[in-house]
């Protein structure tokens, strides 16, 4: 091509300059000086006009060797390089010669067929990116959906982990609560042992006073016994008399009567009578006398019997009563034995209660440590899970960014795709 | 120097003791608790027959006779008979519990006034007080035989 257009100028510029040596410039020597009166313009169109002519004649030829010889490859890239403005990538044209136009054809077709190659692979690479964005976007919609739902439970977490420090501030007060009880069930087991040892000791001696109270009881009940048979022989000696003076009743209404008697037959003998009457009258006197005497000792010895049976039973009556006295002293002496018996239990067991208690206290109190300890780790928990909780939610937000990004980049990929989609390969 | 047996005969209104006397001089003999035997169908006055010294003698009821009430009398109580001198043969009087010999003078009389009591003598004061009255002793055996002899004879026309 260089060469092509170095021959056409040299071609045009030699015979342009011969044309003008040798026609021009001797004509207008010879002709100009004879124009009388002609001015510069006229000279210089006189001069330029051979040269227009040569310029004309050296375009044309120049407009036929680009029209025949230089412009169809020419033609071939331009149409090529519409075709290839247009999307079409199949394109590949003839390079005629092996001249520059040749290599630009050359260099032209390889150029399309690496941007062929390259919009291939820009389609694969799209289409990969459009699948990954595709992906990336499910995932972060899922990511999105987990980091909400983990920044939901973080809250419900956060929330639990409030109510769980306040419950285990409860716990704590309760526990401190129960302390203080538990301190008091110690201590009041502990006046129960001492309760239960005074009982013990009190009952004992209860049931030693019993046993002498047994003692003096059998022993009274004995003399009350004796007493009583000696009353019961006493009143049956009152009855003894009871008899005798019926006895002397019966013999004084008989002398009373036989003193009667006496003084109806002193009454029938008259005068010779009298002195018998006297006799009959001290008689009924004696009787009377001795009958009153009879009456008195009958009621004394009824007396002596009524109050000698009632003595009789009021101490037979003591007897019963000191029978069931002992009756109930050895019901008491029982009961006072199952007392001791049961305040011993009582004492034992309260020993084992204290023991227990305060075993249950040092629980408790370790319990209470361990629930200082839980409370701070709650605590500290609760902090977390607020700092969990907010960190989730800029993860949330964050997985929003990336869900927007991830779409913005599958609407890229799928434009790219659109775009390369007018490529035809 | 006059003697009187002293009886409570039964009690009146009150059971307050009515107190009849008879002469000792007229009484044979004072018995105690002798045995009496009922008998049937004779006046509610007769109390029974008593068997004395071989005689069989009727038991007449003084407190029936005098207008009182009898004596509650019972197994072991005590009562007196008294034997006196009858018409054609003597006469036993249930006279209760109590029986007692009375001079004449530890007596006073009493005037009764117009007051009348059948078989009644008279009335004195004795003891304190104490009202006996006088048994009238032959109007009371002149009504006894009376009484007898038409209770026989009721016996006789009833049989």
């Amino acid at each position: 091509m260089e060469k092509k257009f170095t021959l056409a100028f040299l071609l045009v510029a030699g015979i342009s300059y011969l044309v003008f040596d040798l026609f021009v410039s001797r004509f207008l020597r010879n002709t100009l000086p004879q124009v009388e009166g002609a001015g510069p313009l006229y000279v210089t169109l006189a001069s330029l006009f051979p040269a227009f002519v040569i310029v004309f004649l050296a375009a044309g030829l120049g407009w036929g060797v680009a029209r025949f010889w230089l412009l169809p490859p020419i033609q071939d890239l331009a149409r090529a390089t519409r075709q290839v403005r247009d999307g079409d990538l199949r394109v590949q044209i003839d390079p005629r010669s092996g001249d520059e136009v040749g290599q630009v054809v050359d260099s032209f077709n390889q150029m399309v067929v690496e941007l062929r190659r390259l919009i291939q692979e820009i389609h694969h690479t799209s289409d990969r990116l459009h699948g990954m964005a595709v992906h990336l976007r499910a995932a972060s919609q899922e990511v999105s959906t987990s980091a909400q739902e983990i920044a939901n439970t973080m809250q419900d977490v956060a929330r639990g982990a409030e109510a769980q420090a306040q419950r285990i501030q409860q716990v704590q007060g309760l526990l401190q609560q129960l302390e203080r009880q538990t301190r008091q069930i110690a201590d009041l087991s502990q006046t129960t042992c001492a309760t239960a040892e005074a009982s013990v000791q009190a009952a004992q001696g209860g049931i030693d006073l019993i046993g002498q109270l047994l003692q003096r009881i059998s022993a009274t009940r004995e003399s009350i016994h004796t007493a009583s048979r000696h009353v019961h022989g006493f009143g049956q000696r009152a009855l003894s008399i009871t008899d005798a003076v019926r006895h002397i009743q019966h013999i004084a209404q008989q002398t009373n009567l036989l003193a009667l008697n006496a003084t109806i037959e002193a009454a029938r003998a008259g005068e010779q009578g009298r002195g018998f009457a006297v006799v009959a009258e001290e008689i009924r006197k004696l009787a009377d006398s001795t009958r009153q005497l009879a009456d008195e000792v009958s009621v004394l010895a009824n007396e002596i019997q009524h109050q000698s049976q009632s003595v009789y039973q009021v101490m037979e009556e003591s007897v019963r009563h000191s029978d069931e006295s002992q009756s109930g002293l050895q019901s008491s002496l029982s009961r006072f034995e199952q007392i001791v018996h049961s305040s011993q239990q009582t004492y034992r067991q309260a020993t084992q209660v204290v023991g227990m208690t305060n075993q249950q206290l040092k629980g408790v109190q370790d319990i209470l440590e361990h629930i200082n300890e839980i409370n701070h780790v709650a605590e500290n928990n609760a902090a977390a899970a607020e700092q969990v909780s907010a960190a989730t939610e800029e993860q949330s937000a964050a997985t929003e960014e990336h869900l927007r990004s991830a779409e913005d980049m599958a609407a890229i990929a799928q434009r790219l795709k659109e775009a390369i989609q007018k490529f035809a390969l | 120097m006059d003697v009187y047996l002293v009886f409570a005969a039964g009690v009146g209104e009150g059971g307050v003791p009515q107190y009849w006397a008879v002469p000792a001089s007229q009484v044979r003999e004072v018995l105690q608790k002798p045995s009496v035997y009922p008998i049937p169908r004779v006046p509610p006055f007769i109390v029974g027959s008593l068997w004395y010294r071989g005689q069989v003698l009727t038991v007449v009821d003084m407190a029936q006779v005098l207008g009182g009430q009898r004596w509650q009398s019972g197994g072991n109580l005590l009562y007196y008979v008294l034997v006196l001198e009858g018409v054609r043969m003597p006469v036993a009087l249930w006279v209760g519990p109590w029986v007692q010999a009375v001079r004449e003078s530890e007596m006073t009389p009493v005037e009764t006034g117009h007051v009348a009591i059948p078989l009644m003598g008279r009335a004195t004061q004795w003891a304190g007080g104490r009202v006996v009255f006088h048994l009238d002793v032959p109007a009371f055996l002149n009504w006894l035989d009376q009484s007898v002899v038409a209770f026989s004879r009721t016996l006789a026309d009833y049989r």
